[in-house]
């Protein structure tokens, strides 16, 4: 078995990477003096495959919503359901699904190895049934119903479906009600044996554990199997968005907005540097303590709500900035004045070295929580990352780096502004 | 408590320094309590938004925002709540440690100085905040109050406590209304500010792994010169309701929200209050809890079904988001579950169940220093001093006697509802 570890001198801590023989990869993150141990294990398998190919047979598809369909039912088995054997340990467990992954997590203070032998038997042990399927239609109907009712949400989503004109990840994570519907026990067991291979799954522990620990439960309980070539099919997505402005009328009193800039990932994903690079730039264009915040702020046209943030996972990347706003056009058209000039002159080196430093100071933050830590090695892992070396590339950025990386972002003629507006707007 | 020391620095002013080493962070909170006043709290409010932002040595919001940032992303800020009947302003500031600054320039230190700069020296002309300051966070405060009515869960709530204790002071809700900040000025808010010094009780608790003599010397210093007069209020505990209210909101929205509200008979620091928080949690505490196991996971009728309870205030809430056709049906599957509950159906199981959950919430919230910092100060506040070890501790003594005897004693207050205009075709069901 092979064990590597990875150190920071900056963060002042060390994790390990452990080549599972069931062929999982395992990352262990140990905090000193901390009581409580939170765990993930994930599987690379989100909203966005559902179109796919397994050893180039066939190519299956399967209904919107339905990896998140599969987290809710995987939680139940023969003998009753997950929720119910954790109560015997005291940990507090949940699960998520994203548009790339789902994952199953824990935190615990007591019991932490019969935890985690939870964790790995449930995950690994599927049961689906007509009567166990057919019963999640409500409880997912309502989890639906209740986003489409949260403005942020629909915000953050129809900026989504504005920029992308194939692209899944344009669909709603849950699906629909209409589109869940369709689900049944034999589709949830296509995705099942396709996706949930230990090869296409990463298990994360941080806290207060050792790498003894999480192998004796994993050596017990993880079942070696077979890597199957899993292939996810996508559209070919224009480099274009679909669409320049996208408005929904909502319950709200104050209106939001989203403006998405839809990137270029004609050369895959970004390195570890790229997303240093990338999360300093966009610190240095939107912060508190950027000229173009400030300016927002004076001319009232946005509040504290303003924020930023990056996303990107399988032939898609975006950058959004938003929040409320009185006047989402015109903020809109402030936003993009000001990164063209930002483009075109290079950030001014005050800005930039300080927001490195921000940046950097905010990472070292992250690493406080055992939640955070273990969910960025999930992420890392399955973006091809290495979480120390992004930390670095922070760390030893120049302005150089940024204004490069600026370069090849943010093309403000290929972005979507989404805005909910209530009743008086 | 180990590795904790409070002390009295001027009159109602107490200092405490918690030690740990375990973070990479620093954290000092400077917590501000006085009588929830129903003219006041929006004004109370607009300032712990002032506070975080208004200071004499970087007096625009850029200057300051660009000072926090070159020190490695250090935060300030201010928040306002309810905590009981009384009214709490936090200012908090929080930093990476100086082992971690890529210079070896000193974190800590400049942050602690920020912190009483904004506190103590405030961006002042004239006996009055400057305008912009005031300007600025007036807004914020405006569009607070718009940004409420945007998130329906959290309205629902706002509604229910609104209609429930419309007599009592924990019915006001702190951002105030619109016309209230409107007529805010400058000159009023500094006036509040003045006073808040002056009366509020005060804790500044610091969280961090240096010395804290320093901190603690700047901030008697500063008290010295100020003449302190501390008088807080009781939070008043309506032990039972007299008869179910009815209210219902209707707005054009997917999913109907369901609040109930109930008067448990039992508050904080009456030690019977732990009884009813077990029993909560019994009800609707976890994700093996009464409500999640028969309402959702049985009945299929919700997303989430969740107890809750204010153990400062002795009022449990039970909230979930449903069909329209099922909120009948909805809110009788809970009062079944309590019904269950006040004749003692209850197992072993459940019971041992929640203890081991809320012991591993308990001792889990100290593994993060938001976490850690507010543990603290919430037991201060309670006037206590138990770990979360002795909490849970308290809680696993309880028996199933106790329990039952404690959801005897519930009574339905009030019945929110937020849902549809539109017709509904079954909601005579059952």
């Amino acid at each position: 078995m092979n064990i590597r570890t990875v150190e920071s001198k900056l963060v002042k801590d060390k994790y390990h990477i452990i080549d599972h023989p069931s062929g999982l990869t395992i990352y262990v993150y140990p905090k000193e003096g901390y009581k409580s141990t939170y765990a993930i294990f994930g599987t690379n398998f989100g909203s966005v495959n559902t179109r796919f190919t397994v050893d180039g047979g066939d190519e299956i598809t399967v209904p919107d919503g339905i990896a998140h369909y599969l987290e809710h039912k995987l939680f139940e088995s023969e003998d009753g359901d997950a929720f119910a054997r954790y109560a015997l340990t005291g940990a507090n467990a949940n699960a998520y699904t994203s548009f790339e992954k789902t994952c199953y997590l824990f935190s615990c203070t007591e019991k932490f190895e019969e935890s985690l032998e939870i964790l790995l038997d449930f995950v690994q042990s599927p049961y689906f049934t007509a009567e166990t399927v057919a019963k999640e239609q409500g409880i997912i109907g309502q989890e639906i119903k209740m986003y489409d009712d949260s403005p942020s949400w629909r915000v953050m989503f129809n900026t989504l479906v504005g920029m992308y004109q194939k692209h899944p990840v344009r669909i709603d994570i849950a699906g629909t009600v209409e589109s869940i519907a369709e689900i049944t026990a034999e589709k949830l067991y296509d995705c099942y044996n396709s996706f949930y291979n230990l090869h296409n799954m990463v298990l994360c522990v941080a806290g207060n554990t050792t790498v003894e620990q999480v192998l004796k439960v994993a050596d017990k309980m993880l079942k070696p199997c077979e890597a199957h070539n899993v292939e996810s099919l996508f559209e070919d997505e224009p480099y274009e968005v679909g669409q320049t402005i996208i408005e929904q009328k909502f319950p709200v009193s104050i209106p939001m907005f989203h403006l998405g800039f839809k990137e270029d990932v004609s050369s895959g994903s970004i390195s570890s540097e790229e997303a240093a690079y990338t999360d300093i730039a966009l610190f240095a264009l939107a912060s508190q303590s950027s000229p173009l915040y400030n300016k927002l702020l004076d001319e009232k046209l946005i509040n504290t709500s303003f924020d930023f943030e990056r996303m990107e996972g399988p032939h898609y990347a975006a950058v959004l900035f938003g929040g409320e706003s009185r006047e989402p056009k015109k903020a809109a058209e402030i936003i993009k004045e000001y990164i063209a000039k930002a483009k075109e002159n290079g950030i001014p080196k005050d800005d930039f070295e300080r927001a490195k430093r921000a940046v950097y100071g905010n990472i070292i933050s992250d690493f406080n929580s055992n939640e955070n830590i273990a969910n960025v090695l999930a992420d890392m892992h399955f973006e091809g990352r290495e979480l120390f070396a992004y930390v670095d590339a922070a760390a030893n950025a120049t302005l150089e780096n940024i204004n490069e990386r600026l370069s090849k972002m943010l093309d403000v003629d290929n972005c979507t502004l989404s805005v909910v507006y209530g009743e008086e707007e | 408590m180990e590795n904790f020391k409070r002390e009295e620095i001027a009159r109602g002013v107490h200092f405490s320094a918690i030690r740990d080493e375990r973070f990479k962070t620093s954290r000092i909170a400077v917590a501000m309590l006085t009588d929830i006043d129903k003219e006041k709290a929006p004004a109370l409010s607009t300032l712990s938004g002032v506070l975080a932002h208004s200071c004499e040595e970087y007096p625009t919001f850029l200057e300051l925002s660009r000072k926090l940032d070159s020190l490695y992303g250090t935060t300030l800020t201010g928040s306002s709540g309810k905590r009981g009947e009384n009214q709490i302003v936090i200012l908090s500031a929080s930093g990476i440690n100086d082992s971690y600054s890529l210079d070896g320039e000193s974190v800590y230190e400049e942050m602690a100085k920020l912190l009483c700069s904004v506190l103590f020296k405030p961006n002042v002309k004239d006996g009055a905040f400057s305008e912009e300051d005031f300007l600025q966070e007036q807004r914020q405060s405006l569009d607070a109050i718009d940004g409420l009515f945007n998130d329906k869960r959290a309205w629902a709530k706002k509604r229910l406590f609104e209609e429930m204790c419309g007599n009592e002071k924990y019915g006001i809700n702190v951002l105030g209304t619109k016309e209230q900040v409107k007529a805010l000025t400058a000159k009023k808010l500094y006036e509040q500010y003045k006073e808040l010094l002056k009366t509020a009780r005060l804790e500044i608790i610091c969280l961090c792994a240096n010395d804290t003599e320093n901190v603690k010397k700047i901030f008697t210093e500063q008290f010295s010169s100020v003449e302190r007069a501390v008088d807080l209020g009781a939070t008043e505990i309506v032990t039972k309701a007299d008869k179910v209210r009815e209210v219902k909101d209707t707005l054009d929205v997917n999913q109907s929200k369901l609040m109930l509200g109930f008067r448990t008979g039992c508050a904080e620091p009456d030690d019977g209050a732990e009884a009813v928080k077990l029993m909560t949690a019994v009800l609707g505490g976890t994700a093996h809890s009464k409500l999640f196991n028969n309402v959702r996971e049985k009945q299929s009728l919700c997303y989430y079904c969740a107890s809750g309870f204010d153990p400062l205030k002795g009022i449990m809430t039970v909230e979930s988001g449903v069909e329209k056709k099922n909120i009948e049906k909805t809110k009788n599957a809970v009062l079944k579950e309590i019904e269950d509950m006040k004749n003692g159906i209850i197992s072993d199981e459940e019971i041992e169940n929640t203890k081991r959950s809320l012991t591993n919430s308990y001792m889990t919230s100290v593994d993060s220093s938001a976490g850690t910092l507010s543990w603290y100060l919430s037991q201060i506040l309670k006037g206590r001093d138990r770990t979360p070890r002795e909490q849970a501790d308290v809680i696993s003594k309880i028996t199933k006697e106790e329990i039952v005897e404690a959801a005897k004693k519930l009574s339905l207050d009030t019945v929110y509802v937020l849902t549809s205009n539109g017709e509904t075709e079954t909601e005579e069901e059952e």
